[in-house]
């Protein structure tokens, strides 16, 4: 399965990535990684998502501050940087 | 050998020397010290007063190539502390040398050539430590062949002003291409062009980037039982799979097998992106019996 590139508005905030992320891996494909880019004349997040098989959907995913605590049983599967809520932000991705 | 313990111990002494010293023979004179007296001789041809006195190309270009001449040796000094690259020293020195060309020095200058052979060798001391973390390094030979890149694309752009008239580029307008030149050898400036390009690259490659838009919990949920109703489908179901595809302008042969069915069904959930979008999935799939009615939507 191929992988490829959604956009993730920098106007957004942390909890509705998480959410927007969530939505995008509900149609079977799963949160790779996400850089600060420039795209269609403005700042923004280009996330990489991997097409899994049909009928597939990854445990949920959670974005966090760097620093904040991971919830339990948890595990980090991505950290960069994103732009939340129009700033430059370091995030971690955590998964079960 | 009569002596052996001392036949080794000579082999170690010398190459401790050479690694001490980079490979290579301590230098017999002060590179930094060269470079700076040949900064102190163009800085008086840099003095904007001077060219105000008597406005003209010559006085123009007099200042122009000064001020490379400085900002190019100012350049290889900070090069030289985070790297001994050949390949990049060199491209640093071709263009001190072609700017101390401009400025009437000629590579013909002993003084001059001498310099810049010592820099471009790479010798001269230790590197310099600055910063040990392995990310860092590893960005280097990308930052400095970024800088390299950008700082030769605004030298053109002056080379090209000074063969022009003042009146077509003033002083001012060289000023600023000067002070481009000098943001172009910065690790920032090399970030921003490095950005740039592969922003550039995607946004070619790329022209269909969705848009991620706003949903919620009950949309991801939603969109879920979808996926899971692909992910059951079965030869019984997959007549009325094909049709629903057909119906949504894909064009399937009655004898698809299932996992292609499945493939390009899955293919229309993952492009559903807006609450309103799931929603009119979510009933086309119940119209075809292929969503439980019971599950969300």
């Amino acid at each position: 399965m191929s992988d490829y590139l959604v956009e993730i508005s920098g106007s957004t905030s942390l909890a509705q990535i998480s959410l927007q992320v969530q939505g995008e891996e509900a149609g079977a494909s799963e949160f790779k990684s996400s850089s600060v880019s420039f795209h269609g004349g403005r700042i923004t997040n280009l996330a990489t998502f991997s097409e899994l098989d049909p009928g597939t959907v990854p445990e949920p995913i959670t974005f966090l501050a760097h620093d904040a605590p991971l919830p339990t049983g948890a595990k980090i599967v991505w950290a960069g940087v994103m732009v939340v809520a129009g700033n430059t932000s370091a995030l971690k991705a955590s998964r079960r | 050998m009569k002596y052996p313990f001392l036949g080794v111990l000579m082999v170690v002494l010398c190459g401790c020397a050479g690694i001490r010293h980079g490979g290579a023979p301590k230098q017999s004179f002060d590179v930094n010290a060269d470079l700076k007296a040949l900064a102190k001789k163009y800085q008086e041809a840099t003095k904007i007063e001077e060219f105000y006195a008597e406005p003209s190309d010559a006085k123009r270009n007099e200042f122009v190539s000064g001020r490379l001449v400085l900002i190019n040796i100012r350049y290889i000094q900070f090069v030289r502390e985070f790297t001994r690259e050949r390949q990049f020293l060199d491209s640093a020195a071709d263009l001190l040398m072609l700017s101390l060309n401009l400025a009437g020095a000629g590579t013909g200058s002993t003084e001059a050539k001498t310099i810049l052979h010592s820099v471009a060798a790479g010798v001269g001391g230790a590197k310099v430590s600055i910063d040990k973390n392995y990310y860092f390094e590893k960005s280097i030979p990308a930052l400095a062949a970024a800088m390299n890149a950008e700082r030769a694309k605004v030298m053109v752009r002056i080379g090209e002003g000074m063969s022009k008239p003042l009146a077509l580029y003033p002083l001012v307008d060289a000023i600023v291409d000067l002070q481009n030149y000098f943001e172009a050898g910065t690790f920032l400036g090399a970030i921003n062009a490095i950005q740039a390009d592969a922003g550039a690259k995607k946004a070619a490659a790329d022209t269909e980037i969705a848009l991620l838009k706003d949903l919620t919990p009950e949309d991801i949920t939603g969109k879920q039982s979808l996926t899971r109703a692909v992910g059951a489908l079965n030869d019984a179901r997959k007549a009325a799979a094909i049709t629903l595809l057909r119906s949504l302008g894909d064009a399937l042969a009655d004898d698809a097998d299932l996992r292609t069915v499945k493939v390009k069904l899955q293919g229309k959930v993952r492009t559903a992106r807006t609450p309103e979008q799931i929603a009119d999935l979510a009933m086309k799939f119940k119209a075809a019996n292929l969503l439980d009615a019971t599950v969300n939507p």
